[in-house]
């Protein structure tokens, strides 16, 4: 009995160590594998996820990146607690996680000054940070900073924006301290999208510059070259956007190769430069170079017809090469006509009609006062503005941009004619008190040539609320508080789903319709006028269509001032009032949920 | 050489009627989902098959190569042999090997002149070290706990094991040791095929799972060695 239990204890160690043995031999190659190649480079299936930290995910789930040194397992990390994850807040809960790994990883540098995984540390950092300033909005962890306001049912309807600033600080960070590093040029791309989204156009193209310079056979040469692309084509500057279509060709195909373990260009870099050999061959035409236009289209032409033989073209690869042929098509018939007026020696067609341009200018207060550094945008008509980080990308891509001025004024130049969406984006607070755009709008605006005066946009202050983040429920309800306004004799409440969270109420307003919910934005709850800074909203009126989705959604609450007359002195900013319920406020809300619809069920 | 691995083959190959038809039947089940199939075969999907279908016909083949001295007792029949016993475990083990192989090599021949033409002999090669591998480790178990069952089990469990793996490394990029993978030459033709192999992990060092398979192979076909010699000595 005694040597079999013996043979078993050491059967079973044995096995251990094969396990551990196997985990430790993994890592050992994956450590190799990434210390010798260029990581930045390397596509992974879960992208939200830093290289090592996907990589070592099970070692870290087994505590085993121990064996690979302190510095590597505190850059690895732990992961977050799962009952966190399943419980009363999960956005909020990895949020958290996230800011806490953003602190490790900022200060990782100093704390282990020899580590070779210093800047990868960072680079880690900064996507911890993105995620936590992310998911922090979401699980109401963070109030915003800025704001994006659109037009929503004629009145401005603002949405928080996450506040990026600590990702951007961690990325210059990493391009001005580890200037070698691979992903160095990452960083300073990142910075100048950072720039570019903050408004600050002029520094952001300066280091897009400074990375087609320093890094002109990285990946994000090519993003530089495209975005100054961006630029010059915004200013209609034609031998400019030349120049950086060349540039991106160059570097497409430099980094394309350097990709490329054979040396042979991916059909995917193929395509794309297929896609800017067609974009020089349209610029060469429009400078009147018929010759070099006629190079390139032919050069394209040649290159559509190899691509189109590949069986293992990708279907957006596939979907680029169609309009690359389109295009090319198009650029040909223009040849065409060009050479057939050489020949019939008749005067060059002059060029084709520009959509006509106008400037639209307008003003910015705060009250009557005016109020400077507003940014304005005008997004074109598919464009959708949508609450998040999507806001911003799709910001980042809004040509039509300004800025007000001291006097409260902004100018934006050369729109072309057409239906734009206007669009504004603030900080959320001015003077240390919350504002809020108030005033009509219009849900499109015509921009025709000349010049064109918008109606002015008037901000207020706004009713400071005081709950945010995670509430508890006290006796079925949970209390939501404000400062006190002068002049206000009553206030009323309303309880809100958080704009991406209106599906999970969908069949609760069924009867109007969707759309109509979005737009109206219906109140959960509605209080009666109260006299107090405070109002107990009942749990059971929060409950969504579907029990399992409760976790994840968070509300918004509106405060109205009314004086004595009952008109609306002031409201409180939206972005500003969110909030999330705490798992046991969760259970009663369900709980009541399920008394309520019993009780409609008898009555029935 | 030849004339002792034909010797080693007569003494082998009754004791393989029932498994060697068992990958029969497999290898034709397989073959049949090819052709069914035969719009979407690749060069990758054969690649596939070789790498991971054939490591499992050595398991098979392997498992009862030493069944008569098992059987029987070591010592006895191991005196009246020339040859040290661990040159007859490795003479056994390359016939089987041999033979799971040339199986495989059929098949594939079968897919290249029937379906699409694929370079057989490079699969072929690809498959070795995975083959190698399991073929050992199925004769370890074996030997080990002393039932060709046993051998077979534990084989396809490692088998199913790192088929698990790869698959999960393949769609969620979490990989426990991509090292022992068994499917590297796949991966990278894959790779290769999408024109992703300078962005994908690990394709471009291919090479370097099947050396460790072979190196990893080598140190459990040596532990078996070991094993039947102790129990000579035991007996």
């Amino acid at each position: 009995m005694k040597r079999r239990l013996k043979a078993l204890v050491l059967g079973l160690l044995q096995a251990a160590c094969l396990a551990y043995g196997y985990i430790w031999l993994g890592g050992v190659y994956k450590l190799s594998y990434a210390l010798s190649h260029d990581v930045s480079r390397l596509k992974t299936k879960l992208p939200q996820l830093p290289y090592y930290q996907q990589q070592f995910l099970l070692d870290s789930l087994l505590q085993q990146t121990w064996v690979y040194g302190n510095d590597f397992s505190e850059f690895v990390g732990p992961l977050p607690s799962l009952a966190a994850l399943f419980g009363a807040n999960p956005a909020g809960a990895l949020a958290d996680y996230c800011a806490a790994r953003t602190a490790q990883l900022s200060e990782f540098p100093s704390r282990h000054p020899g580590s070779i995984y210093s800047d990868a540390a960072l680079d880690a950092g900064y996507q911890y940070a993105r995620a936590a300033a992310f998911l922090g909005l979401l699980g109401a962890r963070t109030q915003p900073s800025r704001a994006v306001a659109r037009p929503i049912g004629g009145r401005w309807r603002p949405v928080g924006l996450p506040d990026f600033g600590s990702a951007a600080a961690l990325s210059g960070r990493l391009a001005d301290e580890y200037p070698e590093s691979v992903l160095a040029p990452g960083a300073l791309a990142r910075r100048a999208e950072g720039q570019m989204d903050a408004g600050r156009l002029k520094d952001g193209l300066k280091l897009f510059t400074r990375i087609g310079l320093e890094y002109p056979n990285s990946a994000e040469a090519e993003r530089a070259a495209n975005a100054l692309y961006a630029g010059a084509a915004a200013a209609g500057n034609y031998p400019q956007m030349r120049e950086f279509r060349e540039r991106a060709v160059r570097a497409a195909a430099a980094s394309g190769r350097e990709l490329s373990a054979t040396g042979r260009l991916s059909s995917a870099s193929s395509v794309a430069i297929l896609g800017y050999q067609v974009d020089l061959s349209e610029i060469q035409l429009r400078l009147r170079q018929v010759f070099e236009a006629t190079e390139h289209a032919a050069l394209a032409r040649s290159e559509i017809a190899r691509l189109s033989g590949l069986e293992e073209l990708s279907d957006d690869a596939r979907s680029e090469l169609e309009t690359a042929s389109r295009r090319a098509r198009r650029v040909g018939d223009h040849l065409w006509v060009e050479r057939l007026f050489k020949r019939l020696e008749l005067p060059m067609p002059g060029e084709p009609p520009a959509p006509p341009a106008g400037t639209v200018t307008g003003r910015v207060t705060l009250g009557t006062q005016p109020l400077p550094e507003i940014e304005v945008a005008l997004a074109q008509r598919n464009t959708i503005a949508r609450s998040g980080s999507d806001a911003l990308s799709i910001l980042r891509s809004i040509p039509f941009r300004g800025r007000t001025d001291r006097v409260g004024r902004y100018v934006i130049r050369g729109v072309p004619a057409g239906e734009y969406r206007p669009l504004l984006l603030f900080d959320t607070l001015k003077n240390g008190r919350p504002i809020v755009p108030n005033s009509t709008v219009s849900p499109m605006i015509r921009v025709e040539a000349g010049n064109q005066e918008l109606p002015d946009t008037r901000f207020e202050y706004a009713l400071k609320t005081r709950s945010y983040g995670e509430l508890n429920a006290d006796g079925g309800e949970v209390s939501l508080t404000w400062d006190p306004e002068p002049g206000a004799a009553t206030y009323e409440v309303g309880v809100y789903a958080a704009p991406e969270m209106l599906g999970a109420f969908r069949r609760r307003f069924r009867s109007d319709g969707f759309q109509a919910m979005r737009r109206r934005r219906f109140a959960l709850w509605q209080s009666g006028r109260v006299t107090g800074t405070s109002a107990g909203c009942p749990v059971g009126a929060l409950a969504p269509d579907d029990a399992r989705v409760a976790p994840l959604v968070s509300y918004e609450y509106v405060v109205r001032a009314l004086n004595s007359e009952g008109v609306v002195l002031l409201e409180s900013a939206r972005p500003l009032s969110r909030f999330t319920l705490s798992a046991a406020a969760r259970v009663e809300m369900l709980a009541r949920a399920r008394l309520g619809q019993k009780q409609n069920r008898g009555t029935q | 050489m030849i004339s002792r691995l034909y010797y080693a083959l007569r003494i082998v190959l009754p004791g393989l009627v029932w498994t060697g038809g068992l990958s029969i039947l497999l290898s034709a089940l397989i073959l049949y989902g090819q052709f069914r199939l035969r719009d979407r075969f690749t060069v990758a999907m054969a690649s596939s098959i070789a790498e991971q279908f054939f490591p499992v016909l050595s398991a098979f083949m392997a498992a009862g190569v030493l069944e008569h001295e098992t059987r029987r007792g070591v010592h006895e029949i191991l005196c009246t042999k020339r040859l040290s016993l661990v040159a007859t475990a490795a003479e056994r083990l390359v016939v089987a090997l041999t033979l799971s192989l040339i199986l495989g090599a059929g098949l594939l021949a079968v897919m290249h002149f029937g379906i699409r033409p694929i370079p057989v002999g490079t699969l072929l090669l690809a498959a070795i070290p995975p083959s190698f591998c399991t073929a050992a480790l199925s004769l370890w178990t074996r030997v080990r706990f002393g039932n060709a069952f046993m051998g077979y089990t534990v084989a396809l469990t490692i088998w199913m094991a790192n088929l698990l793996t790869s698959v999960m490394g393949s769609t969620l990029g979490i990989s426990v040791n991509p090292l022992l993978t068994f499917s590297s030459y796949t991966d990278w033709l894959q790779a290769v095929a999408i024109g992703e192999e300078g962005v994908t992990p690990y394709v471009d060092w291919w090479w370097a799972p099947k050396i460790a398979l072979i190196a990893a192979g080598s140190g459990l076909f040596v532990l078996a060695a070991r094993r039947v010699e102790h129990r000579a000595e035991g007996e």
